[in-house]
């Protein structure tokens, strides 16, 4: 086999490894996910349990519903030992993502946020297919006893869509692409599976030692 | 310049492209969002679909440099002919299974195209796999291996 060859070959592929690792300091994931430090109305569990867990999640996402269950049973078959913060992450195919993401932060500013979110995941079939889902997130609030007028005001409030669209872009800047992304104790864990997957090795972990 | 010109080597030059920006596209996001996808797929188990979602961002972003620059072109080539093969068979039995796939998640999420249009592009290059290995003597101009091979 030639040598030249061989020095060449060598030499594209320390080019080619040279070029991901620039572009990566520029173009991926900047930053990492740390435990929250101050408790947030889109939280439970203790601010100080052992495992934290935050959820990078979209309304209108399939999994994003099936999944919320599994996390309830964790937190009920484990108390104590998790705290679980929700954050939006409402996809650009999914047309009514960010307005249930917005009426969520309004919900959450009532004190509210849990009843809401339940309602809206359990429920999803209801309104993921219609042409303006609003009068369904209203009518999940009324449910909730939420003050419909302050609900409105804060759902029309500009500052309150560019809260969410401000947390999903911090949220594609720690490489988040798809829902639902968990952040356990700081790894990220994509999907249902993955997040089954970390879990029983995070437990299964704790119980050796 | 005329050999710049020949559609063989604008193929291998394109297929190739193609291949590096799927690759990089999918190395500029972490693992994890790959591994999601592959697991979508349903047909392997998780200590197969960990190491495969490190390594084919890399197969595909090497091996279509290779392809352009005309290095290794046969070994390229089989490479990539195999992994876009291998998306067909797993794009089809999904589709068969009815599995809820969303997009196909091939160009990380710069590009996102509906699992049937994706198995159609697929099939498509494909086709310009097989003409390529067919005549591989003419893909091969111009290229590095023509410069370092015998003739």
């Amino acid at each position: 086999m030639p040598f030249k060859k061989l020095a060449v070959t060598a030499a594209v592929l320390l080019i080619c490894v040279a070029a991901e690792r620039t572009a990566h300091h520029f173009y991926g994931p900047h930053g990492e996910l740390t435990r929250p430090k101050t408790d947030s109305s889109r939280s439970k569990g203790k601010l100080d349990a052992p495992l934290w867990i935050t959820e990078y999640m979209d309304y209108q996402c399939q999994t994003c519903a099936q999944v919320y269950p599994l996390l309830e049973s964790y937190l009920k078959e484990r108390p104590g030992q998790i705290y679980l913060q929700v954050k939006f992450y409402p996809l650009a195919g999914h047309p009514h993502g960010e307005t249930a993401a917005v009426y969520a932060e309004c919900a959450a500013r009532q004190r509210a946020f849990w009843p809401y979110h339940e309602t809206v995941l359990a429920r999803q079939a209801e309104w993921v297919f219609a042409e303006d889902a609003s009068p369904f997130f209203r009518q999940y609030a009324d449910e909730a006893a939420m003050d419909l007028t302050e609900l409105d005001r804060c759902a029309a409030d500009p500052a309150t869509r560019a809260a969410v669209q401000a947390e999903a872009s911090a949220a594609r800047a720690l490489g988040v692409r798809g829902t639902p992304s968990f952040f356990i104790d700081g790894k990220l864990a994509v999907g249902e599976k993955e997040f089954k997957e970390t879990m029983k090795a995070y437990f299964d972990n704790k119980g050796a030692r | 310049m005329k050999k710049f010109a020949d559609p063989f080597f604008l193929a291998r030059a394109a297929l190739g492209a193609l291949f590096v920006f799927s690759g990089f596209q999918k190395l500029m996001q972490p693992s994890e969002n790959l591994l999601a996808v592959i697991h979508t797929y349903a047909l392997l188990p998780n200590a197969a679909a960990v190491p495969f979602s490190k390594i084919l961002p890399w197969a595909e972003y090497i091996a279509g440099v290779f392809l352009i620059l005309g290095l290794w072109t046969r070994l390229s080539l089989a490479i990539l002919w195999l992994s876009n093969t291998a998306f067909i068979a797993a794009l089809s039995q999904a589709l068969l299974r009815k599995l809820p796939l969303g997009a196909c998640g091939c160009f990380g999420d710069a590009v996102t195209l509906s699992p049937k249009k994706m198995l159609v592009v697929d099939m498509l290059l494909w086709g310009v796999f097989f003409l390529l290995w067919k005549w591989g003597s003419r893909a091969k101009q111009p290229s590095l291996d023509a410069a370092f091979d015998p003739k």
